[in-house]
């Protein structure tokens, strides 16, 4: 009951003017994002950082998580008409979306990835608000090994979870722990990696690191393909732009993927270290598995636009969790909202989940809001949408370039950030062409000062007794999962060489474009 | 007779009882007369080691023979003392004690160890023996002081079958005693003079200690007068233009493992905690080396049984469904790559980071969106210019009047362009 009424004491923050316009701005600006193919949803996230510097903490928060929301959204539609996936987690639209639009069925698609993102928005805005109360909870009686193990399990779920090779993802990361070592050591003061410049004292912050990789890595990386567009537009005439609601009969007939693809999405996003695309992928896998009509799936099925666009939005609700009840950010998306609560001066965790109750529930609040504003702009603005892609990248990518560099100097008006900026830009780009996964490299520096902070704090408190972290019994289960996690991917790989004999169901793909979009 | 080991003869049969020795003129004797041979706890350790080697009457006749003076020179050598002991016989025994030298390897470790400890390397040049030296010796798995019967190997050149003879006795009581004097000397016995460790512990105390930034040696005011004090009466209270110049600069000190000399020694079982930190540093070292080996091998070994094409992969990418005709076309298509755009672009990149400050944001912006349209494959000059001019003049206003973020000017003319545009906008 009290938790209801905190809810509605958020809805009516965000019934301020400026919130509401935060909130309209957000939305618009995650569909635009998403729809545009050279722009992340992240990438969006981190450029409209700035922009929110001189707001208040309550339309800041608003703008981005309404963006976050969004933005899982957007691409959805340029994937089923055009085959252009405008986000890596819109790739297994294409499969059965796209396939839906060649047999002249695009509104009903765009209805089913409607619903889908409907439902499993809610549900997992739902989920969170009940989750983290108690989370909250339990990690008030969260130490130092604790947090670690959390922190841990992060890093390595991000590299189980990656997309390619396990070796390249391992290696992304301990680069991204790397980065994070540089500057002089929070416990006892040591110069780390500085080389004797000032700048590099300060340590490098994983926003210079997201901008430069995700922002300028990116541009580059299709400057060097012509800025082609990955596949040629040729919808179907007729149904365009429009969206058509499936019959209540049809979507309770596949409720069980509504279900697993929701459930999935949650649980994949709470897990630090995985987000929206990896819960789409996942989702798709396992509605492959187990779903009634999975040998439908991949030719036009429901089911498969379904689960995937429902894990993609019910990610959010997820991935929120961490971040709201503990202050551990487990995607890029929510370390740039983490950095908006640090920059207003908030640091969440169990605290201030307590002590500033009004401000977590009105983000709970704006959660709800985002989910249903989306999808009515996305009922809406599809042609406007669309019209965007006509926006010739060059400029585009242009923009996006500059905007990274004033979001860096904003911050903290230091011409050296913009050197580093340009540097990652090129390890971004380097990443990207030759297929090391960019994500495990963000996470590192996110999460790396986290994890040896709780490290040390752990080792001063604990008499320097490494095995805290085993014999206690949450961190130690969490680092188990977290070892069996690592070790998991190559067992795997290892049984399927071994049971190689049989005939092969699942063929290892090998496309070039979506393999490499996958790893954000 | 050359070496012998000892038997049950030796008890079996009493003695050989010689008749009295030669004198020797200057043979080295003795300085103790009587009683406790030697003085210091090292060189007692070091008799007492010969002790459980030999019969009772031997050891008091080797002494007798080391207070009379009976042996006529000791030459230390590293892991072997070689002397002539004159006995009944006109021509002096050769008597030969040797002694397990330590190889570098060893010496490295014990002299890390040494020189961990402050109080050690003291010690050691006060010319006493750290009381737990063998500690530091234990690590390396030598004893410093000769503890089983294989750890000397006595000879000499006596008809006397048993070994040790007195005149080894002789020989290693005297060696004793030049031990109470220097305790160097057990080192050099086994295989390090003291020349040689002390170089080494300076050498390691010293990298161990903070050096002295060259900055911080003042730089003296040489060559420049002092003015009276009548002259400067006025302002002699008042800071002189020369303090402005003084800058500071404050650099973090940088322990080498600040980590491990914090947290201190660990009580785990089997540590030796003199050169806990030495033995640690390495083993950073070597866990290192060895990790990345064990991946190395770990690697080889996995193309070998799995096969060559084998490579873990993250979850997410089993969960593909499998290739259509029109994936399969994109996959054999490599894209086509435009290395030139991209050199441009990255240089235009790196030119606009290095150069804003010069041009300042406007210009730097307008220029840096209409090349870059440009190269990106917008070629239209006319519309480039005005969404370069456009755009840079949007961001302008909504960073530098709106969010107030102060974005560079640039110098010269452009300092004077971009005033221009702030007062125009009314900042």
């Amino acid at each position: 009951m009290e938790v209801l009424l905190n809810l509605l004491h958020g809805l009516a923050n965000i019934a301020t003017p400026v919130n509401l316009a935060a909130m309209v701005i957000g939305l618009v600006l995650g569909m635009l994002v998403a729809v545009l193919p050279g722009l992340t949803l992240v990438m969006g996230v981190v450029l409209a950082l700035p922009f929110t510097y001189k707001m208040g903490v309550e339309p800041a928060l608003i703008l981005l998580t309404a963006m976050y929301v969004s933005g899982t959204y957007g691409g959805a539609i340029t994937a089923i008409l055009f085959r252009i996936p405008g986000e890596p987690m819109d790739v297994p639209l294409l499969w059965d979306g796209y396939a839906m639009t060649r047999r002249g069925d695009a509104a009903l698609a765009l209805g089913y990835s409607l619903v889908a993102a409907l439902v499993g928005g809610l549900a997992s805005a739902v989920v969170m608000v009940a989750l983290s109360k108690p989370v909250a909870s339990i990690a008030l009686s969260f130490s130092s090994p604790e947090f670690f193990a959390v922190t841990a399990f992060g890093l390595v779920s991000v590299v189980t979870l990656s997309g390619g090779s396990l070796v390249n993802a391992l290696i992304s990361l301990c680069f991204g722990l790397l980065i994070a070592t540089v500057g002089v050591d929070a416990m006892y003061g040591a110069e780390r990696f500085a080389f004797g410049f000032p700048f590099l004292q300060d340590g490098i912050e994983f926003l210079l690191v997201m901008v430069g990789a995700y922002g300028i890595g990116e541009v580059l990386s299709r400057l060097q393909l012509g800025f082609a567009a990955e596949a040629t537009a040729d919808g179907s005439a007729g149904a365009r732009f429009r969206t058509a609601f499936p019959k209540l009969s049809d979507l309770l007939a596949i409720k069980g993927s509504f279900l697993r693809g929701t459930a999935t999405g949650i649980v994949v996003g709470i897990v630090p270290g995985a987000g929206a695309t990896v819960s789409a992928f996942v989702a798709y896998g396992i509605e492959g598995q187990y779903g009634k009509n999975a040998s439908q799936l991949g030719s036009g099925a429901p089911a498969g636009i379904v689960a995937a666009k429902s894990a993609a939005t019910a990610s959010v609700g997820g991935a929120m969790v961490p971040l709201l009840t503990m202050g551990i950010p487990g995607s890029g998306a929510t370390a740039i909202i983490l950095a908006a609560f640090l920059l207003h001066g908030v640091q969440p965790g169990p605290q201030v989940f307590v002590s500033s109750t009004e401000l977590i529930y009105t983000v709970f609040a704006s959660v709800f809001v985002a989910v249903i504003g989306m999808c009515i702009l996305g009922y809406f603005a599809i042609r406007p949408l669309c019209k965007v892609l006509d926006a010739p990248e060059a400029i585009v990518s242009a923009f996006v370039v500059v905007f990274c560099f004033i979001g860096a100097f904003a911050a903290r008006s230091n011409l050296s950030d913009l050197y580093v900026i340009a540097v990652f830009g090129l390890v971004g780009f380097l990443f990207e062409r030759f297929r090391f996964p960019i994500a495990p490299l963000v996470l590192g520096t996110i999460l790396g000062p986290l994890t040896e902070n709780n490290f040390m704090t752990t080792m001063v408190s604990f008499n320097n007794d490494w095995t805290v972290f085993f014999t206690r019994p949450i961190s130690g289960s969490i680092l188990l999962l977290a070892i069996v996690g690592l070790f998991y991917p190559v067992l795997r790989e290892a049984l399927r060489r071994w049971r190689a004999r049989r005939p092969v169901e699942f063929t290892l793909k090998t496309r070039d474009s979506s393999d490499r979009e996958q790893h954000r | 007779m050359a070496k012998r080991r000892s038997s049950y003869y030796d008890d079996y049969w009493p003695s050989y009882e010689p008749t009295q020795p030669i004198e020797v003129e200057d043979g080295i004797k003795a300085k103790s007369k009587q009683g406790k041979f030697v003085q210091t706890w090292w060189a007692d350790r070091w008799i007492k080691a010969l002790t459980p080697l030999m019969d009772s009457a031997r050891l008091s006749r080797g002494r007798s023979y080391a207070r009379r003076g009976q042996v006529i020179d000791i030459q230390v050598k590293p892991g072997q003392v070689s002397s002539r002991v004159q006995g009944s016989r006109p021509k002096p025994y050769k008597v030969n004690i040797q002694l397990l030298p330590l190889s570098d390897g060893q010496w490295e470790t014990v002299l890390d160890a040494l020189a961990e400890q402050a109080i050690f390397a003291a010690q050691l040049l006060n010319g006493e023996m750290p009381p737990n030296v063998e500690e530091v010796f234990q690590a390396v798995k030598v004893p410093l002081f000769p503890d089983k019967r294989g750890d000397l190997q006595t000879d000499c050149s006596c008809p006397d079958w048993a070994n040790p003879c007195k005149h080894i006795a002789a020989v290693y009581y005297l060696l004793g005693e030049r031990f109470d004097q220097d305790p160097f000397l057990l080192f050099e016995l086994r295989g390090r003079s003291k020349e040689a460790i002390i170089a080494a512990l300076r050498e390691r105390r010293a990298a161990e200690a903070e050096p002295v930034p060259a900055s911080y040696a003042a730089d003296t005011a040489e060559g420049v007068e002092a003015p009276s004090l009548a002259e400067c009466l006025d302002r002699y209270w008042a800071m002189g233009e020369q303090a402005t110049d003084i800058t500071f600069t404050i650099a973090h000190p940088q322990p080498s493992f600040a980590l491990l000399k914090r947290v201190g020694v660990p009580a785990f079982q089997g540590l030796n905690p003199n050169n806990f930190q030495r033995q640690m540093e390495r083993l950073y070292d070597s866990v290192t080396i060895g990790a990345m080996a064990a991946l190395c091998v770990y690697e080889i070994l996995k193309r070998l049984l799995v096969g060559t094409s084998f490579t873990a992969t993250g979850l997410a990418q089993g969960l593909n469904r499998p290739p259509d005709d029109a994936d399969r076309e994109l996959a054999a298509r490599e894209p086509e790559r435009h290395n030139s755009k991209l050199a441009a672009g990255i240089g235009l990149v790196l030119a606009f980071v290095f150069g804003v400050t010069y041009v300042g944001f406007f210009a730097g912006t307008a220029l840096f969106i209409a090349l870059f349209s440009w190269i990106g494959g917008y070629r239209r000059p006319v519309s480039v210019a005005i969404i370069g001019l456009g755009g840079a003049f949007v961001l302008l206003v909504i960073f530098m009047r709106v969010a107030y973020v102060s974005l560079p000017l640039g110098i010269g003319p452009f300092k004077t362009l971009s005033l221009a545009l702030l007062r125009l906008i009314g900042v």
